[in-house]
Parts: C-alpha cells; sequence; structure tokens
C-alpha cells in the first residue's frame, strides 16, 4: 500500500497559464532624415502559431512637443509581409525635442508612447577592412573607432548597422566604368563575443531579433576617452565573377535609451530562449497601455571599404 | 536574652550529664537529612553534648558521608556548608553563627546536565528566590554566578526536569556539577522560546518538540517544526530550508556544532539535514543577533549535538518507508566520557526505480524520477579533568537524484530526452577544546574543516528533422578551514562579556562543461576556476541587566581578503528590552549583518544544487542587512503567552542572476552573470501559545511582504521576492492522553509563491514580420507576474509507547496532507513539437498527495554502567 503511495506520488497537471488579454503592440522609430514609420499588430497566445495579427484600422497621430503634426497614413503590407505600414509624411524631427503618438483602435483608450532623439552623435572613424579577399574566404574582418561627440559621464547607446553592395566594374583603354548593385543590410557580428558570453550593454554584442542579426549595439560606458575600438565579422558567399568587388559602410545610430532598452532585452531573450534553467527577460516596453516600442536615434554613415576578390 | 541563656544552661546541663570522657571514631551517612535530626544522633551514638540556638539550625538540611572521623573532622564535613562555626571542649560542642564578611562576593560556577545521560542541559536556570539572584547555562551548559558571600536557597530548573532546590552556604567560590532528573510525570511536551519568555526574535526548540511533530512518513525535522513558528515561511513543499523574514534560504547562518553547514537540507529542502535523534538544543534568532554570530544576513540556528551518553549504552533504530535509523551512544569511561553514532538512510531508490509509461496525443512519455540520501553524525567528549574537555563532531551527508524523460512520436518521428543528475554533499569535522579558566572565565577552541561539493549533470535535446542537443556538467566545491576562540567572562550576576575572534580560509573551486549540438555545428566549452579567500571575525558583546531592563549589545568586525581586495565591515547590534509590568514588556533590537559569500540561485529551480556560491571579488561585494524590529509580550496567566512583533529588513548589494542569464551558460567570469541590487521587507508576526499541560499548543500569523530591485532586472522596477508570501499561517497542537499515548496535529497556510510565467508573445522589431514565421518575443508583464495557488496542508500523528523492562517499542501513525491537497513544487517547461512546430507546455508537479505512514522503532538501553 506505501510503495503504491509512494510510486504515485508524483502528479502532474497542465498549468492554466494566466495569458493576458491581447494588446496591442507597436513597433516605430523615427529619426531626423526619414518620415516615421509604425507596424501595429496584436498579441497572441503563448502558443498560438498562427502569422502575426496586422492591425489596419488604427488611427495613429503624432506630436511635437505635444502639438500635433499629421495623422499617419497606413499601407496595407505588400508581398511577404504580415503586417502594414502607417507612415508619416512628416520627416523634419529635431534632436531634443520629444515625439509621440496617440494611437486609437475600434474607439478603445488611447495607446501612447514618447520618446526623443538623442542630442549627441557618433562617428565611425579609422575604418579599416581587407582590401581583398579570397573568394574560398567567406568571413570578413572589420574593424573602426566608434567615437562619441562628448562623454560627460553621460550614458549614450550606439547601433552599428553594416551595409554592403556588390561593384562590377571593366577597365576600357581609357576608363573604367562601374556597375552599382543596391545596398543591402549585412548581419555582422562583433569579434569579441564567443559562444556563451553573457553580453552585457557596455560591450558589443549582435543585435538578434528573432534570428535576424542586424547591426551591433552597446553603450559607452567602456569607451576609453571619447572612442572605443570594435572589431566584427561579416559573412559573405563566395562571388567567383571577374572584375568584381564589395563596398562596405557602416550606418551609425546614436540611439535613444528607450530603443536600446527595447532591442537589448530582445536580443537577450532570442539569445538564450532554448537555454535551459535560463532567468527571464523582462524586455523593455515604453508603450503605454501596449507593448513594444517607439523611439529615435541619429544617423551617421561612415566611408566605404573596397574589398576586391 | 535572658530566656535563651537560661534554655542553653538547662541544655547544656542535660547534654553534660549523658557524655563520658570517651570520644570513639565517628561514622555518619545522610543524604538532605536535617540537622537537628543528625545532631541528636551524634549525640545518642557519639555521646557528644551540642549546645546551639534553635534558631540557629532550624530549617537546615545536610548531606554527609564520613567514615571512622575525628569529632573536628565530622563537624566540619557536617558545617562546610552552612553559616555554623563550633567549638570543642571535651566532648561538649557549642555551635554559633559564624561572622562572615556580606560584602565579599565569590563566584558559584558549574555545569547543569542531564541526570540520566549527562548531556548538558543548555538554557538551564539557577536562580535564587530569597536573594533573587540567577544564571542561565551556556551552549555548554556552563554557568556562573558572582554573589556576595552567604546562604543562598538554589533551585535550578529546566523544561522536562524535575526542580532541585538545595541551600548552599557561599563562603569562598565554588564548583557545582549537578544533574537534574527527568520529570517523566504526565504533563505533556512543554513549548518553549528562549528561557526569558519575553523575547520572540529567538526561538528555542527542544527535541521533545520536534519528536511530537513528525513531518512526514513519522520523520521528524528541525527546520518544518520551525516553519511552524511566525516570520519563517511555511509555505511550498521544495522550500529549502528556512525563509525567515522573507529572507533566502543562504542568509541563514546555520551552524551544528558551531560549524557553518551549506546545504542543510536534504532532497531539495524536503528534509533537514539533521536527524532529530541526535539533537540537543535547537536555536533560532530570527532579529536582535549577538555579535558572535555573523556571515549572514536573515538568521542564526544553532544546533547542538548530543555528546552521548556518558553513563550507558542506548541503541534504538527505527524504521519508516522514508527512511531508516540506527543510533548508538554510550560512555567511554563512565563519567569521563561518552560518544554518539548516527545513522540515516532514505529506501526512496530501492522501489522508485521503474519507469512510468504514459500515453500522449502524440506520441508515448516514459519517465522516472530516483533519490536517496544518507547522512551519518559522530561524536566524542572526553573530560580530561575538572576543567579540561575536548569534543570531536563529525557529519557527512549526501543526496542523490535523477529524473529522465523520454518523449517521442512515432509518426512524426522526433524523440525528445530530459536527462537530470544532482548530487550533493556536506561534510564537516571539527575539535573543541573547552576550558574553565577560572570560575568567572570559559573558553571555547575550535579547528574544523567544512566542505560542501555539488555536481550537476543536464541534458535537454530533441531530434526531429535536426538534432538540437544541450549538454551541461557542473562541479563545483567551497573547503573551509576554520579557527575560532570564544570566550565568556562573567563579571558579575548582572553583566557577562563575550568575545572572540575567528579566522576563515575559504577555497572556492568551480568546474563547468558545456555542449552544444546542432545541425552545423557540435560545440564544447569548458571552465575551471579557483579563488581563496580569508575572512577574520572579532566580536564583544555584553549581556547586562539592570533593574528592569535587559539589554545583549555588542560589535562585530570583519576583514575579508580575496584577489588582493580586502572588505571591511563593522557590525553594530543591539537588543533591548523593558519590563513594563510582570505580565507585559516591550522591546526592540537593531542589527547590521555582513554576507561575504553569494548564493547564485537560479529563480526557476531555488535551492537546487545547482546554486552556486560566490565569493566577493574586487567586482562583487559583501552583501550588507539592517534591521529593526519592535515586539510586545503579554503572558495573562503562567502557561499562556501572547507575542506580537514587527520588523523592518534592508538589504543591499544583493547579487541575482542577469536576465537571460543561465546557470548552464559557460562565461568568462561568473560576474558576467550577475547583477547587484537591494532589497527589502516588512511584516507583523503574532503568537498565541499554551505553554504547559497535557494539551500545548500555539497558533501564529504573520504579513508581510518581500521584495527585490535590481537595475537589469524587470526593468528597474521592484518586484516580489520568490520568497514572498503575504499570508502565513499555522496551528499546532500535541495532547497526551496517558504516558504510553499522545497525539499532535498541525495545519499550515502559506500565500502562493510568486513565480514568472509567460502570457503571451508578439512580433518584435519594424519590417520583420515578413515571413510565415515571424519573429516574436514572449512577455511576462513583469517579473514574478503572478503566483502559485495558496499552499496548506494539514497532518495528524499518534505516538503509542511499549515499555519494557530493556527494551521500549514505539508506534508511530502519521498522516501526511490529510485532505490531499495538490500542492505545486515546481513548475516545468517542456517542448513539444505540433504541426511540426515547436511550442512550449507549463506544468505544474506535485510530489506528495495524502501519505498515511506506519513507523516502528526500538529502544535498546545497556545497564547503567
Amino acid at each position: 500500500m506505501l510503495l503504491i503511495l509512494f510510486c504515485s506520488c508524483e502528479k502532474q497537471r497542465v498549468l492554466n497559464v494566466p495569458f493576458a488579454d491581447t494588446q496591442y503592440v507597436i513597433n516605430g522609430l523615427f529619426n531626423t532624415n526619414e518620415p516615421c514609420q509604425l507596424e501595429i499588430s496584436g498579441s497572441q497566445n503563448l502558443n498560438d502559431t498562427n502569422t502575426v495579427k496586422d492591425v489596419s484600422t488604427a488611427n495613429v497621430l503624432l506630436f511635437e512637443d505635444n502639438r500635433l503634426i499629421e495623422r499617419l497614413t497606413y499601407t496595407a503590407p505588400t508581398n511577404g509581409q504580415n503586417v502594414g505600414t502607417y507612415t508619416s509624411i512628416f520627416k523634419a524631427f529635431q534632436k531634443a525635442k520629444e515625439y509621440s503618438i496617440e494611437v486609437e483602435i475600434n474607439g478603445k483608450p488611447a495607446i501612447t508612447a514618447a520618446d526623443i532623439i538623442p542630442t549627441a552623435s557618433a562617428s565611425a572613424n579609422n575604418f579599416i577592412g581587407p582590401s581583398t579577399a579570397d573568394t574560398m574566404s567567406a568571413y570578413l574582418n572589420f574593424e573602426l573607432d566608434l567615437q562619441q561627440s562628448n562623454s560627460n559621464n553621460q550614458i549614450q547607446y550606439f547601433h552599428l548597422k553594416a551595409q554592403q553592395r556588390w561593384v562590377l566594374y571593366s577597365i576600357g583603354p581609357t576608363d573604367t566604368t562601374y556597375s552599382y548593385g543596391v545596398w543591402f543590410n549585412k548581419a555582422i557580428i562583433p569579434e569579441q563575443n564567443p559562444l556563451g558570453f553573457i553580453t552585457t550593454p557596455s560591450e558589443p554584442f549582435a543585435l538578434s531579433t528573432g534570428g535576424k542579426q542586424d547591426g551591433i549595439m552597446l553603450d559607452n560606458q567602456q569607451f576609453v576617452g571619447l572612442n572605443k575600438r570594435i572589431k566584427f565579422i561579416a559573412k559573405n558567399n563566395r562571388q567567383s565573377f571577374p572584375n568584381l568587388y564589395l563596398e562596405t559602410r557602416l550606418i551609425v545610430r546614436t540611439v535613444s535609451a528607450n530603443y536600446f532598452k527595447y532591442f537589448y532585452s530582445s536580443s537577450q531573450y532570442y539569445r538564450t530562449k532554448r537555454t535551459p534553467l535560463t532567468e527571464p527577460v523582462i524586455i523593455h516596453n515604453n508603450i503605454n497601455s501596449g507593448l513594444g516600442n517607439f523611439s529615435g536615434f541619429l544617423t551617421d554613415t561612415s566611408a566605404t571599404i573596397s574589398t576586391f576578390y | 536574652m535572658k530566656y535563651w541563656i537560661i534554655l542553653f544552661f538547662i541544655i547544656l546541663n542535660i547534654q553534660l550529664s549523658a557524655q563520658s570522657n570517651a570520644t570513639k571514631p565517628i561514622s555518619l551517612f545522610t543524604k538532605n537529612a536535617n540537622l537537628r535530626t543528625v545532631l541528636n544522633k551524634l549525640q545518642q551514638d557519639y555521646e557528644i553534648t551540642f549546645a546551639y540556638k534553635n534558631s540557629l539550625i532550624q530549617g537546615k538540611y545536610v548531606s554527609v558521608n564520613i567514615s571512622n572521623a575525628t569529632l573536628q573532622q565530622a563537624l566540619d564535613a557536617l558545617f562546610k556548608k552552612t553559616e555554623i562555626g563550633y567549638t570543642i571542649k571535651e566532648k561538649k560542642v557549642l555551635l554559633f553563627q559564624k561572622i562572615v564578611d556580606v560584602q565579599k562576593k565569590y563566584t558559584v560556577s558549574g555545569i547543569i546536565s542531564d541526570s540520566t545521560n549527562g548531556e548538558p542541559l543548555i538554557g538551564a536556570n539557577i536562580y535564587s528566590p530569597l536573594k533573587k539572584v540567577g544564571a542561565r547555562t551556556d551552549k555548554n551548559g556552563y554557568f556562573s554566578l558572582t554573589i556576595p558571600s552567604g546562604n543562598y536557597d538554589f533551585s535550578i530548573s529546566y523544561i522536562g526536569f524535575k526542580r532541585l532546590n538545595f541551600n548552599e552556604n557561599i563562603t569562598a567560590s565554588t564548583s557545582l556539577n549537578i544533574a537534574l532528573k527527568r520529570n517523566n510525570s504526565l504533563k505533556g511536551v512543554t513549548i518553549s522560546e528562549k528561557n526569558n519568555p519575553h523575547s520572540s526574535d529567538e526561538i528555542k526548540l527542544q527535541p521533545t518538540t520536534i519528536n511530537a511533530l513528525p513531518f512526514i512518513a513519522g520523520e521528524a525535522d528541525v527546520i518544518r517544526t520551525l516553519q511552524l513558528m511566525p516570520g519563517i515561511k511555511s509555505g511550498t513543499e521544495n522550500a529549502s530550508g528556512l525563509f525567515v523574514r522573507g529572507g533566502a534560504p543562504e542568509e541563514n547562518l546555520v551552524l551544528l556544532d558551531g560549524i557553518p553547514i551549506y546545504k542543510p537540507t536534504h532532497l531539495f529542502g524536503f528534509l533537514s539535514i539533521f536527524n532529530s535523534d541526535i539533537l540537543n538544543n535547537v536555536e533560532l534568532s530570527k532579529g536582535g543577533f549577538k555579535a558572535r554570530y555573523g556571515g549572514r544576513l536573515s538568521s542564526v540556528l544553532n544546533i547542538n549535538m548530543k555528546n552521548g551518553n556518558i553513563k550507558k549504552n542506548n541503541l534504538s533504530a527505527s524504521i519508516n518507508p522514508l527512511v531508516s535509523k540506527i543510533l548508538l551512544e554510550g560512555p567511554i569511561k563512565k563519567n569521563k566520557g561518552s560518544f554518539i553514532l548516527s545513522y540515516r538512510r532514505s529506501f526512496t531508490d530501492l522501489y522508485l526505480n521503474s519507469w512510468q509509461l504514459s500515453d500522449t496525443y502524440y506520441g508515448s512519455d516514459s519517465s522516472r524520477s530516483q533519490f536517496n540520501f544518507y547522512d551519518f553524525n559522530a561524536k566524542i567528549n572526553y573530560k580530561i579533568n575538572k576543567n579540561n574537555r575536548i569534543f570531536i563532531s563529525a557529519y557527512t551527508g549526501s543526496d542523490k537524484y535523477n529524473r529522465q524523460q523520454i518523449s517521442k512520436d512515432s509518426t512524426l518521428q522526433w524523440r525528445s530526452v530530459y536527462d537530470n543528475d544532482l548530487n550533493y554533499n556536506n561534510q564537516i569535522i571539527s575539535a573543541r577544546w573547552q576550558n574553565i579558566i577560572s570560575h568567572k572565565m570559559i573558553s571555547n577552541v575550535t579547528l574544523a574543516y567544512s566542505r560542501y561539493r555539488t555536481k550537476t549533470f543536464l541534458e535537454n535535446s530533441i531530434v526531429y528533422s535536426i538534432p538540437d542537443i544541450f549538454q551541461y556538467d557542473q562541479q563545483a566545491e567551497i573547503n573551509d578551514k576554520i579557527l575560532k576562540v570564544d570566550l565568556s567572562y562573567f563579571i558579575n550576576k548582572n553583566n557577562t562579556l563575550r568575545f572572540g575572534a575567528e579566522a576563515t580560509n575559504h577555497l572556492f573551486k568551480p568546474e563547468n562543461t558545456s555542449r552544444v549540438v546542432t545541425a552545423t555545428t557540435d560545440s564544447t566549452q569548458s571552465s575551471i576556476d579557483k579563488i581563496i579567500g580569508n575572512e577574520y571575525n572579532f566580536y564583544v558583546e555584553d549581556e547586562w541587566q539592570w533593574k528592569k531592563i535587559e539589554m545583549n549589545g555588542g560589535l562585530r568586525a570583519t576583514l575579508y581578503n580575496v584577489n588582493n581586495v580586502t572588505y571591511s565591515s563593522f557590525q553594530p547590534r543591539l537588543d533591548i528590552q523593558y519590563a513594563i509590568h510582570p505580565k507585559l514588556n516591550i522591546g526592540g533590537s537593531y542589527a547590521q549583518m555582513a554576507q561575504f559569500l553569494h548564493l547564485l540561485t537560479n529563480s526557476n529551480i531555488g535551492g537546487a544544487p545547482t546554486d552556486l556560491w560566490i565569493l566577493p571579488t574586487d567586482n562583487i561585494k559583501p552583501q550588507r542587512s539592517r534591521q529593526f524590529a519592535a515586539r510586545m509580550n503579554y503572558n495573562p496567566k503562567k502557561n499562556w503567552s501572547f507575542n506580537i512583533e514587527a520588523y523592518h529588513k534592508k538589504l543591499s548589494q544583493i547579487i541575482a542572476y542577469k536576465e537571460g542569464a543561465s546557470l548552464t551558460q559557460n562565461s568568462i567570469d561568473a560576474a558576467e552573470k550577475i547583477t547587484t541590487g537591494s532589497g527589502q521587507s516588512q511584516g507583523i508576526e503574532c503568537m498565541a501559545r499554551k505553554k504547559k499541560g497535557k494539551t500545548t499548543a500555539w497558533a501564529g500569523y504573520t504579513i508581510s511582504k518581500t521584495t527585490r530591485q535590481f537595475e537589469e532586472i524587470n526593468n528597474g522596477i521592484e518586484y516580489p521576492f520568490i520568497y514572498d508570501s503575504r499570508h502565513d499561517a499555522s496551528i499546532a497542537l500535541m495532547h497526551t492522553f496517558s504516558p504510553r499515548l499522545s497525539f499532535s496535529t498541525s495545519w499550515v497556510y502559506s500565500s502562493g509563491t510568486p513565480i514568472s510565467i509567460p502570457v503571451g508573445r508578439y512580433a518584435v522589431g519594424t519590417n520583420q514580420g515578413n515571413t510565415s514565421n515571424p519573429p516574436r518575443n514572449i512577455y511576462y508583464g513583469a517579473r514574478n507576474n503572478t503566483r502559485m495557488e495558496a499552499y496548506h496542508r494539514w497532518d495528524i500523528n499518534v505516538n503509542y509507547i511499549i515499555p519494557t523492562k530493556w527494551v521500549q517499542h514505539s508506534l508511530h501513525l502519521n498522516i501526511y496532507n490529510i485532505y490531499n491537497r495538490f500542492n505545486t513544487v515546481y513548475i516545468s517547461r517542456q517542448l513539444q513539437v505540433f504541426d511540426n512546430k515547436l511550442f512550449e507546455e507549463y506544468k505544474e508537479n506535485a510530489l506528495f498527495p495524502i501519505i498515511p505512514t506506519f513507523t516502528y522503532k526500538i529502544l535498546l538501553s545497556d545497564k547503567e554502567k
């Protein structure tokens, strides 16, 4: 009798996960050069494997220092996309001003968010990379000095994105002609990121959101003076065409705290979500009455590096 | 006066007439006999004439054992402990009151012990009701009382023992070694909370209370009994040890014979490592800490093992479905030294060996859990001479756990494997030299070695279209070498000074290896580390009493050196109370504590061997706490008491895993996984007790709130700590029907434990929702965003004892969780494949439904040697 009781000791029942009601999710960025773009979707239950639900009926208002600028226009998703885009015509976003949105969906209480564009900018200097590469080499190593404009012991946040394009050239008797490909975003990984490395906000970490690696992020807490030397790797497919070279440039974004914390926590989640016994990651959220991110950034573009094959 | 003179001559005349001149050798044996009777006997047997005032001998009792003594020797022995002087003229003896210097003070000191086995009685009272002076015995059973010379009516008392009253004439510093007899009358279990009944900061448990409340399968457990007290969280079956006033288990200083134990629990906290058969004394301090204790933030649990029966051999054995135990004790040399050995082992691995099979909608599950533990205690003590004694204690214990689960789907051809091995063991050995330097001073010098080791293996793999294998192996070891000196100086009856020093060398050796296999990679990483830290502690503490005020104040200073970084800490302590009325008193305490060792705990499985002790480094600073408490105690009747106490505790520089950190991840430096923050806890504790009689009981209730705040967790927002419990309640009742039959029952309630459970998922990033399987974050809302269901449980126990001449049999019926409450132990997350996609399912796991058990125990006693 006792043995039977003990053998049947362990009981299991499926946890009735307290799923929250569907919340509206806003992903929106703005900077000084481009119109503001927002995606609005709905959250789903934990194991809901359906595609993301687009929200197309929102009334999205954009404010500058609490002054209404315009109502954003919705564009339906194009091929391969699940979520449409709300876009502003206004694109003269200015540093240090607060931009906010007010989103009303189906008469429900407004969802709001606000952020500013950082005032201090940054640049990539001494950008070096391979001038030649073997077609058998899949990895290209680059390095640069990330320079902040001033420190004043204030925390600044950066997001480095790499873009590349292929350039086909032909050398004629009198001149050389170039045929430029289209710039495309390139996933890059910081060199100092071995497997298992616990990323900290102050060391370069690869932005990872759902398998897509899109840039490197860090804050300025480990800078030496105004600079931080950063090494990174880009992986390229081999190209066997003759007279071809690769141009690489960096987009340096000085981003707001909301921008950084959102992508940092998202990266932490994606990096560890399959690792057993991982501490839960609470993803940063600056949307009132909703989820997601609405944040601003400044952009600087580096010189290009040409790598010949 | 003239009547006395006349009377004197009458008596003298009568007595002189009865005498002869011859004096033969005197032999006399009396025990606690009336002095007048003794004098009469001497007069009759030896023709000695005594002259005295009646008041001089009235109410006096003497004990004497002399043979073939001269008259002077006999009188010296007879009046040795009295204020009576004498003169002899031939065979005439005139008795008179000695003139003594009442201002001169002497020290009475000694050890109070149990007459049946010689165990020292810790916290026994020696008190003179007429002179209103007294003292309590310390952890060695030692007391020291400095008092003016004179005749004292001492009364010695200890719960569960017969009160001993005797007169003692103090004319010089004296040693009194006293053995108290057990009280075997039908009075039931007596509940005690410190000898000073006013304080509720300190809980004292006797083995009788612990054994009266067996926890499960007839197995009594000291920590489970303590969890029935207010301020100590009682909920959750995997509650690893003690959660005192919102503190984590690693914040408790657990001492076994004065040596710290790193992991005081078996079965992930289900049982303590302390075999209840070898306990002599248990004290738990929740606040108002004494300066002699340090190194932890939240509590001090001081457990003393028995020394072993110094008079006769005993062998006891018991068996129940959970464990079997055996204990052997006896004298090495009667009244000089003794030993005690005990061994306990679980049975569970013998019958939890089979696979449990179950069908699922996708295929089948097969799982197996195995666990077992053992512990072994040994202690010997030897009295070298009346002032020197040595003690050698040893403990070793180990836990092993394995869980395997294989899920497979024959249709979709996938197979998942979960394999988890957890092992840990504690070992300590210590040698203590106790030296009574003088009547006023006692010292203890201790040399000890302590080792705690853990080993963890984890495999979590799923193979479907591609392999996805994860394996992790972690070993960690912490070794301590300890040398400490403790001195007690009994300045006077109202003032005791304690001081001492301690040096500890910590050696910490973590090793881990992880292997990840995917479709394209097979990588293995390893790391081995070794850190040495040296800790030095000094303390001074004064226990002081003045009229209605009692105070214990002190200062503890610590230096800690690791990797060429030195940390220091000064920790003032104060506990003070004031008796407003004999039945009502108030008190308060303040304590600063510093903890130089951190325990890094995974919030998913706190209390597991995977928890990692971390030494402070230049980046990780020692953690600190400050606690204020205020209390009021009301004792309306002798057997009843009511306590209420409020506390506020602040912690700083505590550590936790960062969000996204995993114990299974190798790291260049463990510090990278860690974030530093603060915490606080506040609450109100209430308790009502009936302390004596056939029926004893208590009821406790605590309302509390415990939070943590880390910059890198929960977006920097304060959140409920995993051990936060808003409401805790407990009721315990014990009734003795007869010396053979007794009954006890207990009920506990605790608010649900906070946990982090994802509540949904959503798209992340702009313009990235462009595939059929878009990237998504899961979201919790906040850390510890939900709570498990409340924990409650009702247990009953019936004990029946069958004594015979040399053997005592006892039967114990225990029903655990009588109303079969599903109390969640842990939440597990399991990956499943559905529609060719991975998804996750969360399951609640409960281990203990209603469990009735019988325990049989046999005690064999040798004749007293």
